[in-house]
């Protein structure tokens, strides 16, 4: 009975922040739209200018007319939304290729970049954070606070650029161009996993301690488990709640 | 439960010490000799060549060529038209086209088809109105098979010098028209006449191109090239450095900093072009306190251009003293530079009623300070930098400049509203010049026009450019030219900077290489590897 009545819950509480996305997917597109408005530059003249059209108040009109500008703001946004809703991105202003179709040329990529950026996070964070908390203050402590001062106060761009210059440049292990093989998207990963890898594992250490200094803790301890029970069952559990927020 | 996270991070730690090494690439392993490697900032895009942007000019130079070409100099040599006839009164041409010249997908090269592109141009003229030929072109014939007419509505000197532009008259193989529309709305594939063709194309990642075995003139030594897209300059050059990469090319593709580093190294062969555009300053006549000449004389004394090559372009550009280098046809008039003359400006700013009130830096007139901006793209770093210096040079005699650093756009945007005192305007190159920018300086939308429009004299310098393109007479128009770029130096409406240059570093192993007379093409066709 309660396991039912735990699933049903489970099941509402998904189905909940299903239906919650839809009014925040439409926020954020009529705040998107709105702000595209306040930009200086008129969309129709940036496409007259890309095109070499001189940009009179004729070409810009007829621009404007062309791309439906000249519409009042809410119809745009209407009937913008109304073809988005029926999968039609549109077509891009610049290229006038669709848009659909320029996103998921490099959505691949992207994706690929965030599965591979994201576990080594997990690979690399959770590890270390759980060793720095139960090793408190010894050496190994000491490391991972430096690589995360290291991974806080790096921009990515640079790290990129560093791990280049030695991987690529210097010894020679990856290209600097290359793509294609597994092995080309090792340095990119590493770039972009270090600096929340870092923030991860320093999260962890400290959630970790504090979890270890509650008083259930105490009375496992008292009760004689095991360590190993104690820091995966009770400690790790509640230490991982804070984080899963920042892993979202 | 220590023990396995330290065995698990040790674990991790081996396989990194593993894995990693056994990535070595082996292609380091002897690039071959007949291929080469280079990288660009940008996608080359469709290559339709008929287009704009996002096309890269340099690939369209690859597979699209002109009916004539530029050399140095402004001379017009054969393209695929062997010769060609201007009619006395300079309203048509008469190309003959070169025979037996085939599109790399055995379409023949032919009147009809250089006919049917020029129709397709025309039928997009209002994107190309810019260009002065194609405001002037009426009508295209095709007469029999190798001769093509050009009739223009009126006399249009610069109508060959136009026509060996990258874009928008290259021809394109019929086949390769689409079904529907002209090519304005894009194309079935890229295919010319040129020395290269497109073998495979991934966006934004990279193209291949080959040798055209089919090309009519002088083949390629190198059969392949293959162009990646790196947007990042440090990249480009540590790319370039490991060998990934057989020469870097062009403007602002690798920082000056960076090719310094490498000419100095003494490991490559660096080398900076002949002078292209100049970049230049417009400043308006019609706002502000540069309404009065001595001011803007007062501005040409007091800047230290110098000290900006030497410091900004580590001596890669040429110091500018007219608005177009001598090179440039019809502007080897032998104008006098303004001087760096810090007394001689501040002696211009006293005669023009601007004095230095005492303990101030900044003059005064009237109770007002005189104070100017300067408009840029705030992204541009080099502009950025040269303004920083003309501020500092400024304030040395009392001229109180703004830096005005904007989303590109809003830069843009001013130069075509005039809303500026002084703007960042640099000229197009070979073989716009000088007729396309002084064309440009009487139409409105255009910051040459907003530079010129508060002189007196504006409507006699307008009424000489529209002489200048129509006449047909030689010395004339040596006259009319001397006329205009008289005025507009002495009326010190530009202030130039420099001339720019494209730079090229490459490894030692390649040779055949020397610059083009376009700034936008990359010089492929005679380079060699051993």
């Amino acid at each position: 009975m309660g396991e039912t009545l735990l699933k049903r819950l489970t099941q509402h509480y998904v189905f909940q922040r299903i239906l919650q996305l839809v009014p925040v997917l439409f926020g954020i597109s009529l705040v998107t739209f709105l702000l595209i408005q306040l930009m200086p530059s008129d969309p129709a003249t940036v496409v007259l200018r890309s095109m070499n059209v001189p940009t009179t108040p004729e070409t810009i009109a007829a621009m404007r007319q062309k791309l439906g500008l000249d519409r009042p703001l809410a119809v745009q946004y209407l009937s913008w939304l109304w073809r988005v809703l029926h999968l039609d991105f549109g077509r891009s202003f610049v290229t006038d290729e669709p848009v659909l179709q320029s996103v998921l040329y490099y959505a691949p990529t992207t994706l690929m970049l965030t599965t591979c950026g994201a576990a080594l996070i997990l690979v690399i964070g959770l590890p270390m954070g759980i060793l720095a908390a139960l090793y408190r203050d010894s050496w190994f402590d000491q490391a991972s606070r430096l690589f995360t001062y290291t991974g806080t106060a790096m921009p990515n761009f640079w790290l990129g650029f560093v791990l280049l210059y030695l991987f690529s440049y210097k010894l020679g292990w990856f290209g600097v161009t290359s793509r294609g093989s597994l092995a080309d998207w090792i340095l990119p990963a590493v770039t972009l996993a270090w600096t929340p890898a870092a923030i991860y594992a320093r999260l962890l250490r400290s959630s970790m301690l504090d979890s270890l200094s509650q008083n259930y803790v105490l009375y496992a301890r008292a009760r004689g488990l095991l360590e190993r029970l104690i820091v995966s069952r009770y400690v790790l559990k509640n230490a991982l709640l804070p984080l899963s927020r920042f892993l979202g | 439960m220590k023990k396995f996270f330290t065995y698990l991070l040790i674990a991790i730690a081996a396989v990194a010490v593993i894995v990693l090494p056994s990535c070595v690439q082996q292609q380091a392993a002897a690039p071959k000799r007949s291929e080469l490697t280079l990288s660009w900032s940008h996608d080359v895009g469709p290559l339709n060549p008929h287009m704009y942007d996002p096309n890269q000019m340099f690939a369209q130079d690859m597979i699209f060529e002109p009916l004539v070409n530029y050399s140095r100099g402004g001379k017009i040599q054969p393209g695929l038209a062997e010769s060609w006839e201007v009619a006395p009164d300079g309203k048509s041409i008469a190309f003959q086209l070169r025979q037996g010249v085939n599109f790399s997908d055995g379409t023949p090269f032919n009147a009809t088809a250089a006919k049917a592109n020029f129709d397709q141009v025309l039928q997009n003229r209002q994107e190309h109105e810019w260009l002065g030929l194609i405001d002037a072109l009426d009508r295209v014939e095709a007469q029999g098979d190798s001769v093509l007419k050009l009739y223009l509505k009126t006399p249009y000197y610069p109508a060959l010098q136009e026509l060996t532009l990258i874009r928008p008259v290259r021809f394109l193989s019929p086949a390769a028209f689409p079904d529907n529309g002209t090519t304005a709305k894009g194309i079935k594939a890229p295919i010319g006449t040129g020395p290269w063709t497109l073998a495979n194309y991934q966006k934004d990642n990279q193209a291949v191109f080959k040798r055209n075995e089919t090309y009519w003139g002088e083949k390629p030594a190198i059969e392949q090239i293959t162009v990646k897209v790196i947007a990042d300059g440090e990249t480009r050059r540590l790319a370039f450095e490991k060998g990934e990469l057989d020469f870097i090319y062009g403007n602002g593709e690798i920082s000056l900093d960076s090719f310094k580093q490498m000419r100095d190294s003494g490991q490559y062969r660096a080398e900076v072009s002949q002078p292209l555009n100049t970049r230049a300053i417009a400043i308006n006549s019609a706002r502000g306190a540069a309404q009065d000449l001595k001011v803007r004389q007062a501005i040409q004394h007091s800047v230290n251009k110098d000290a900006i090559i030497s410091a900004i372009f580590y001596g890669t550009e040429k110091k500018a003293d007219t608005y177009f280098s001598t090179e440039v046809p019809y502007a080897n008039i032998g104008l006098q530079p303004y001087a760096y003359d810090v007394e001689r400006a501040k002696a211009l700013l006293d005669e023009a009623g601007w004095r230095q009130p005492t303990g101030q830096s900044i003059r005064q007139k009237d109770g007002q300070p005189l104070t100017l901006d300067l408009s840029f793209s705030g992204k541009n770093n080099v502009d950025k930098a040269i303004g920083e210096a003309i501020q500092a040079d400024l304030k040395a005699v009392g001229i109180d400049l703004k830096l005005l650093g904007e989303e590109k756009q809003s830069w843009l945007g001013r130069q075509t509203t005039g809303e500026f005192n002084l703007i960042f305007n640099d000229t197009w190159g070979p073989p716009y010049e000088p007729q396309a920018i002084v064309s440009s300086m009487r139409k409105p939308s255009h910051a040459d026009y907003e530079a010129l429009s508060g002189l007196p004299m504006k409507a006699e310098i307008d009424q000489k450019i529209g002489k200048v393109l129509l006449s047909t007479d030689e010395t004339a128009r040596q006259q009319l030219y001397r006329d205009i770029l008289t005025t507009v130096h002495e009326q010190a409406v530009y202030l130039p900077i420099s001339y720019s240059t494209n730079i090229a570093v490459l490894h030692k192993n390649l040779s055949g290489f020397e610059f083009m007379p376009q700034a936008n093409q990359v010089p492929l066709s005679k380079l060699s590897k051993s």
